[in-house]
């Protein structure tokens, strides 16, 4: 129980296109986040598969039965939300029973479920309190244990961690990871915090535009993105892209080869002169574990290259880098993948 | 207020409910209502649209949405505004002065200008005066429990 399809689904709003046709089979038990830059439609999406917006056409079809027109009730999904969204005026046992009740179980049955879910996500000191009461860490996790007290057929997760500060997002990835484990249902995320996408899913829809750029696992996005969009939006420091005209680099590619692409770790730094271009370290930057460097190099532009924490500096100086032609990504006109790496 | 009682005079006089009691509560919430809407669209406004949203996915149709989250939530408003419509009505004078002409229709405000008069005790007018005050007080110490701010502080971020 628990998969999703989603048929041509379009989204209208007036005469402006959101959402311009999406297909994608969600299969059950799997955990699927949706990525993309602001206003590529993520949230609309997932808000579509709630039912909160309108499918302006296509189908919505939810473990075999067209739900396109149901309302979010007649979904049975659960969804969390990015501001919390709990009830304020309840406490939270009623907050995450809230959903219990309505659909009128009894009470004893209601006490068990919240008391289980406050286990899972240790709440149980905090069953008698009003939200307000609460950080935003606790009060987040009382919006997930909203979602997972009734058993749903799928979890919608619309950017849950955004509002949560550095160390605590890490700690909730942790626990969302490991609920969807223990719970072993779908859930459909949505991000615009690559790690966050990197780390949890199962599958990433990369969307742009209202478009899906690219649907794979993490590992497949970032060793074979299709295009220049993925190549570019998936990793940290970006991928380096180059032009493949350029004397040093014009032999390495396909023949319609328009770009190369190479991430930052892939390139070694080597003496001036025994690699395939060199250039000047603008700036370093020591991040503990790594040293990202800036290196201009001229025609090829500014090129980020990551090393060890461990490594020299180098800042200021001129030094060869060399391409691990293995990992080279070629791209053509239409930025779309080309061939094998050389 | 002087504006609306002439014309208001005059039709009411025509229609035979110048000097009824029903003619005052036509009169009273057509001149509140506004107001009070006003007043309340900022507040249901200022509920955060995901704890609708969170209901809805929680099992509940629109109208329970109203019933079980918006309105416990605008409780504070429904209770100031019901407490500021109650007051305008309660102390009214201008219309009950103009409309009612018979003693036993008067409302408090307007019997108690009727103990103006140099056969009544000076006092009399002032104890009415402070008397009449009594039941909003009462009712304003009773309202006070669901006048607390913040009613919707913790539900969303920021």
């Amino acid at each position: 129980m628990g998969s999703i399809s989603l048929k041509s689904v379009e989204k209208w709003f007036g005469e402006v296109q959101v959402i311009k046709g999406i297909d994608l089979d969600i299969l059950y038990g799997e955990l699927i986040i949706f990525v993309g830059p602001s206003g590529c439609g993520k949230s609309t999406l997932l808000r579509m598969i709630a039912g909160l917006e309108e499918t302006s056409r296509g189908q919505i079809i939810l473990d075999g039965d067209d739900v396109t027109h149901k309302v979010p009730s007649e979904r049975e999904l659960s969804m969390v939300f990015q501001s919390y969204a709990l009830y304020p005026h309840l406490s939270v046992g009623n907050n995450m029973g809230f959903a219990l009740k309505t659909a009128g179980a009894p009470k004893t049955e209601i006490a068990e479920k919240v008391n289980a879910a406050a286990e899972t996500l240790k709440l149980n000191d905090y069953l008698d309190r009003r939200p307000k009461d609460l950080s935003g860490g606790q009060r987040q996790r009382v919006a997930i244990g909203r979602a997972i007290v009734r058993k749903p057929k799928g979890f919608l997760f619309d950017e849950p961690l955004s509002n949560l500060d550095a160390s605590l997002r890490v700690d909730m990835r942790f626990e969302i990871a490991r609920l969807h484990k223990t719970l072993a249902s779908t859930m459909v995320y949505v991000t615009h915090d690559q790690v966050e996408a990197m780390t949890l899913a199962d599958r990433i829809v990369v969307l742009k535009d209202g478009l899906i750029m690219q649907v794979g696992s993490p590992r497949e996005l970032y060793e074979h993105p299709d295009n220049v969009f993925v190549a570019q939006f998936i990793g940290s420091p970006k991928m380096n892209l180059m032009a493949c005209e350029t004397d040093a680099l014009k032999n390495l590619g396909p023949k319609d080869a328009v770009q190369l692409g190479i991430r930052p770790e892939h390139i070694a730094v080597v003496a001036t002169g025994q690699g395939h271009c060199e250039g000047t370290v603008q700036v370093s930057e020591y991040l503990g574990a790594d040293y990202f460097h800036y290196v201009d190099c001229g025609d090829l532009g500014l090129l980020t290259v990551r090393t060890a924490g461990s490594a020299d500096e180098i800042e200021g100086q001129t030094i060869g880098l060399r391409f691990d032609e293995t990992r080279l990504h070629f791209f053509n006109a239409e930025g779309l993948r080309t061939g094998e790496s050389a | 207020m002087i504006v609306l009682v002439i014309p208001l005079y005059a039709i009411f006089s025509q229609l035979g409910m110048r000097n009824t009691l029903w003619g005052l509560l036509l009169v009273y919430p057509a001149t509140t209502i506004p107001v009070a809407l006003y007043m309340l669209q900022g507040y249901f406004r200022g509920i955060p649209a995901e704890l609708e949203e969170a209901g809805l996915m929680d099992g509940l149709t629109r109208m329970n949405v109203i019933r079980k989250i918006t309105l416990p939530l605008a409780l504070p408003a429904l209770a100031s505004v019901a407490l500021y419509v109650f007051m305008i009505a309660w102390n009214e004078f201008l219309f009950a002065f103009m409309f009612l002409d018979n003693v036993d229709l008067y409302t408090l405000s307007r019997g108690i200008a009727e103990l103006n008069s140099s056969e009544v005790p000076r006092q009399h007018l002032m104890a009415g005066a402070v008397i009449a005050t009594v039941p909003v007080l009462a009712l304003f110490l009773w309202f006070e429990r669901f006048l607390v701010a913040g009613l919707t502080a913790g539900s969303v971020k920021g």
